[in-house]
């Protein structure tokens, strides 16, 4: 339990197109504080940290993860809270960096910033096609129930018929062959 | 000339015939004629009559088409087209933006500055687009598209935003649009709509248009976004 992970998007962390080689102001749209709390989760293996994430998206989309070591926040309030995610036996891995201020912000950017420009650093993207695999396997192994996913994230793993979006279920329409249904 | 003239009446008819001419003149229509310039040797004196003439041009139409001075359409008429063409051409592009049209771009860019993209997560932009891509959908492609480029080079950061937005709507009857606007972000300087455009191949693109990730993935020097577009790439041809 070393390091701690969050979600970010490090297009925004990358050097400017302006030539700027410190951090982009838009970079702290990854750092969105709500009662000055930031959300992450400890990290044991990355991908139990991607099925946390993407078991409380509302749809599936590509994302990255930074991995920062929890010791060098050692100024900065960690709780242990309930993390929302469809993946029950992650859920007390979340912790939340609470009291935070701006110079928390700042070093938390700076450390971010450093793993994002690193050549090797602790930044990985996960596309979608990897993230419905890791979820489908939680789903065959059980550590995820398809009912406690969000509506679109959960058609991607059941069948089921829904009104055709061309006709709207009046059968009108080739591409539901007249049934006035398509399976989503 | 003609191969432009051609071409801005083509990309004039795949939207309604009564919608506004203007948004629907892509920059790489008078890519043509900036081409073919370069051949022609013009003397001092022929280059300072096109100037003349240009600015002629310019004057009438802003009068003409009562642009305000935050008008998306005053910026795109300097900066993206007035160097690049021949006043003859203005003569097709004699129209109005769409109030409706306009409350829609208004309303979108609106939503987007308040509030970035949280990737996977649910964005009010988002519901707007897919509101008026049902209520609309024969019009509302021109509409979104016309937001786009308006964004494109002012504030391509904002035009990625929307690539976000069409990236993770639930559905979309005909992706075709989305990736021909995505085609364009990949050109960007700015690496957030790059990274934007990417999300949409990786959502609504398929085999036949993955060569565009393809090259991108050649060319693209952020080693991570490279990769990225490779891995999308692959499963675009799974």
């Amino acid at each position: 339990m070393d390091y701690i992970a969050r979600k970010i998007n490090q297009a925004r962390w990358t050097l400017a197109p302006y030539g700027e080689e410190g951090i982009r102001a838009d970079a702290l749209n990854c750092l969105r504080t709500t009662s000055d709390t930031l959300s992450f989760w400890e990290c044991h293996g990355i991908e139990d940290v991607v099925l946390a994430v993407a078991g409380g998206l509302d749809s599936v989309q590509a994302f990255d993860l930074v991995l920062l070591r929890k010791e060098h926040f050692p100024d900065v309030r960690q709780v242990s809270t309930p993390g929302q995610t469809a993946a029950v036996d992650l859920r007390d891995r979340h912790i939340d960096l609470t009291q935070l201020n701006t110079d928390h912000i700042q070093r938390l950017a700076r450390a971010i910033a450093d793993q994002v420009r690193a050549e090797q650093g602790r930044v990985r993207r996960f596309t979608k096609s990897k993230i419905k695999s890791l979820l489908s396997r939680a789903i065959q192994e059980g550590r995820v129930e398809v009912e406690n996913l969000r509506p679109h994230v959960r058609k991607h793993f059941v069948s089921v018929e829904v009104a055709c979006n061309r006709c709207h279920g009046t059968g009108e329409c080739p591409s539901c062959g007249g049934s006035g249904w398509i399976v989503a | 000339m003609a191969i432009v003239a051609d071409s801005v009446r083509t990309h004039a008819l795949d939207t309604a015939p009564n919608f506004p001419l203007l948004l629907l003149v892509r920059k790489e229509a008078f890519e043509e004629v900036k081409l073919k310039s370069t051949y022609a040797v013009d003397s001092d004196e022929e280059q300072e009559t096109r100037r003349n003439r240009r600015l002629e041009v310019y004057k009438s139409l802003h009068q003409s088409w009562d642009l305000h001075d935050n008008d998306w359409s005053n910026e795109f008429l300097l900066n993206g087209v007035l160097h690049e063409i021949e006043p003859d051409w203005w003569v097709l592009l004699h129209a109005r933006i769409n109030p409706e049209a306009q409350q829609f771009g208004y309303s979108l860019i609106e939503l987007l500055t308040m509030q970035p993209v949280d990737e996977g997560y649910e964005h009010p932009g988002e519901q707007l687009i897919a509101g008026s891509l049902r209520s609309k959908p024969s019009i509302a492609p021109a509409w979104i598209r016309r937001v786009y480029l308006e964004k494109e080079s002012s504030n391509p950061v904002l035009a990625g935003e929307i690539l976000k937005c069409i990236s993770q709507l639930a559905s979309l009857d005909d992706p075709e649009w989305a990736i021909m606007l995505a085609s364009r972000g990949l050109d960007s300087p700015e690496i957030q709509l790059r990274e934007a455009a990417v999300r949409v191949f990786e959502s609504w693109g398929n085999k036949s248009f993955s060569h565009f990730l393809d090259d991108f993935a050649n060319r693209e020097t952020i080693s991570w976004l490279a990769d990225y577009a490779r891995d999308v790439f692959e499963d675009l041809n799974e």
